[in-house]
């Protein structure tokens, strides 16, 4: 499984984070941000909003998500992975730990957008 | 000269100077086998499995450095019969380097051993300190203009004039707030810390893990001084702060931040910081915030001078900001250290070429507000800092102040305005570059394009 990349991992994955996994053991777990392909309540596409819409919008969020949860979760556990979210944010994301074949196998869900590894930030002053 | 390449030229004062008696302290590079019995590029880290590998290393290396201490013995001791003279360990010998002694004549022996790689002058080493720089006549021209330096070039007065930012949340994501600070005066509307778990912890009072997120604060909706300088752009605006940069913080922490000011209704979200490695995914996150919730992420580039990029700031759908400084006769140069390049896919239809940053603003020698810090000579409020996060702010605080003169204006309209009044050297040719961006944010100038 090693080194095969199918278009969809490429698109998801970015090339960076494919490397790393690829350099993974196979028991070892990474820690990863999936972005599902959802979309919530259009209504408000392109509108300033205000508070009662923003809830509104977030809230459709949110119920996107919860439809995706089962398939992901059902891939995790095939993979020895685990949710570490409750439910999905207000951006559609969640949090998991996967081995680098569980991060592959959920790269290829139709419900998967985008998968980021759980990397370190830091301020930006000189 | 040294006639011997092996010879550092940094022994040449010495070699020049010194009497033939006269001993300098040197450092030692010789060859060494290497240890085969691990990857070295491999994975090293497990502290017990680095700790054998250095000691099998030293032990390895322990042999070449006895046979060529006993044959400097041998060397100098023709050279000069009444001295001794011997190459020492440095620390466990995990590299191979030594110490000795030499003197004019005993260096070029030393030098002539088939093992020595090369020899070089022990010297003192020292701390780079970062360089002083003397504050003293621009807080003078701050003090006689009431505004800081970056106020003043943006033209942000005139901007009071229809809108001081009232009513538009700004959401910054960063080390946390000291809301208590005088210039902050109520301005901090809702406070939360993300811990590196990714869980929302209530903190009061607010607080500031360093001085970076209340400086922020500060350029974006700080008030005035006491020697009644303004330092913030849209001091009407509020702020919801998420400290985001508390301890060992990753991508989960920002992203339940970001989730967070979502929620909580924000309008702009200033990101003053950066990843550890390239991410251009996260131009996604970016999408959601501006086609799903009409908010603005605002980013910083990165301080890795030109030529350089980081993310979030360079995926393709990030409005990252640089930095520019302070010249003399009102002029501004982009700061040496403001990152910028262009990123090319070439087997992309859509952005296949990224070039960052997308405009610049004041970001050098920037005034603004900061947790109290008791120094020798009193208790400090105010500092100057320098960096990309002093640029973004600057930019949040003119968008805060143009989403509230229009209010109806999307988003999307907001950065192009932005983008297309800016002023670049090339006074519109040639935009955007991987320095100045589409240019100089120029709010006046943005607010009648809207």
């Amino acid at each position: 499984m090693k080194n095969t990349e199918t278009k969809a991992r490429r698109s998801k994955i970015s090339h960076e984070f494919a490397l790393r996994i690829d350099n993974l053991e196979a028991d070892e777990a990474v820690r990863a941000i999936v972005l599902l392909n959802i979309r919530g309540n259009n209504e408000f596409k392109g509108k300033r909003q205000d508070r009662a819409q923003r809830q509104l919008a977030v809230e459709g969020m949110h119920k996107a998500g919860m439809d995706a949860l089962g398939e992901i979760e059902g891939i995790l556990k095939e993979f020895h992975g685990k949710l570490l979210s409750e439910h999905p944010d207000a951006l559609g994301s969640i949090h998991v730990e996967a081995t680098a074949d569980g991060i592959r196998a959920l790269a290829e869900s139709d419900w998967v957008k985008t998968i980021f590894e759980d990397q370190k930030i830091h301020p930006r002053f000189c | 000269m040294a006639e011997n390449p092996k010879i550092s030229p940094a022994f040449e004062p010495f070699l020049a100077d010194s009497r033939p008696n006269d001993k300098r302290d040197a450092i030692v590079i010789y060859k060494a086998p290497t240890n085969e019995s691990m990857n070295v590029r491999g994975r090293l880290r497990e502290l017990k499995a680095r700790l054998d590998y250095v000691k099998e290393q030293a032990s390895i290396q322990q042999p070449v450095q006895e046979t060529l201490s006993d044959n400097y013995r041998k060397a100098s001791k023709s050279i000069q019969p009444n001295k001794q003279f011997e190459v020492g360990k440095i620390g466990s010998s995990a590299l191979p380097v030594a110490s000795a002694e030499v003197t004019r004549k005993t260096l070029t022996a030393l030098a002539e051993q088939p093992d020595v790689v090369a020899v070089m002058p022990n010297q003192r080493i020292r701390l780079i300190q970062p360089k002083e720089v003397d504050y003293s006549a621009l807080i003078k021209q701050e003090v006689k203009d009431g505004l800081t330096w970056g106020l003043k070039m943006l033209d942000i007065p005139k901007m009071w004039s229809t809108t001081r930012g009232e009513d538009i949340n700004v959401a910054v994501l960063d080390t946390g707030v000291h809301g208590e600070h005088s210039a902050l005066n109520d301005r901090v509307k809702d406070f939360i810390i993300i811990d590196p778990l990714g869980r929302r912890i209530t903190a009061k009072p607010t607080f500031d893990a360093g001085q970076h997120g209340t400086h922020v604060c500060g350029t974006i909706a700080g008030g005035k001084t006491p020697e009644s300088v303004s330092i913030g752009v849209a001091p009407g605006a509020n702020l919801l702060v998420a400290g985001v940069l508390v301890g060992d913080a990753t991508l989960r922490t920002l992203m339940e931040g970001i989730s967070w000011a979502v929620e909580k209704g924000a309008d702009i979200i200033n990101m003053s910081l950066g990843f550890s490695y390239y991410e251009p995914l996260f131009a996604e996150v970016f999408d959601i915030l501006v086609e799903q919730y009409s908010i603005l992420p605002v980013v910083a580039i990165g301080n890795e001078n030109h030529g350089n990029s980081s993310s979030p700031g360079n995926a393709h759908s990030a409005f990252s900001v640089g930095a520019v400084e302070k010249m003399p006769y009102n002029k501004t140069k982009v700061a040496s250290f403001s990152s910028g390049a262009s990123l090319v896919f070439p087997d992309q239809d859509e952005n296949a070429l990224v070039t960052k940053p997308d405009v610049v603003a004041p970001g050098a020698q920037v005034y603004s507000c900061i947790p109290p810090e008791k120094r020798p000579d009193g208790t400090y409020e105010y500092t100057y800092m320098d960096g990309t996060s002093m640029a973004t702010p600057h930019v949040a605080g003119i968008a805060a102040l143009l989403m509230a003169a229009k209010p109806a204006a999307p988003v999307e309209d907001i950065i192009s305005a932005l983008k297309d009044t800016a002023k670049h050297p090339a006074n519109g040719q040639n935009r955007p570059d991987n320095r100045w961006g589409y240019g100089l944010v120029q709010p006046v100038e943005a607010l009648k394009a809207l």
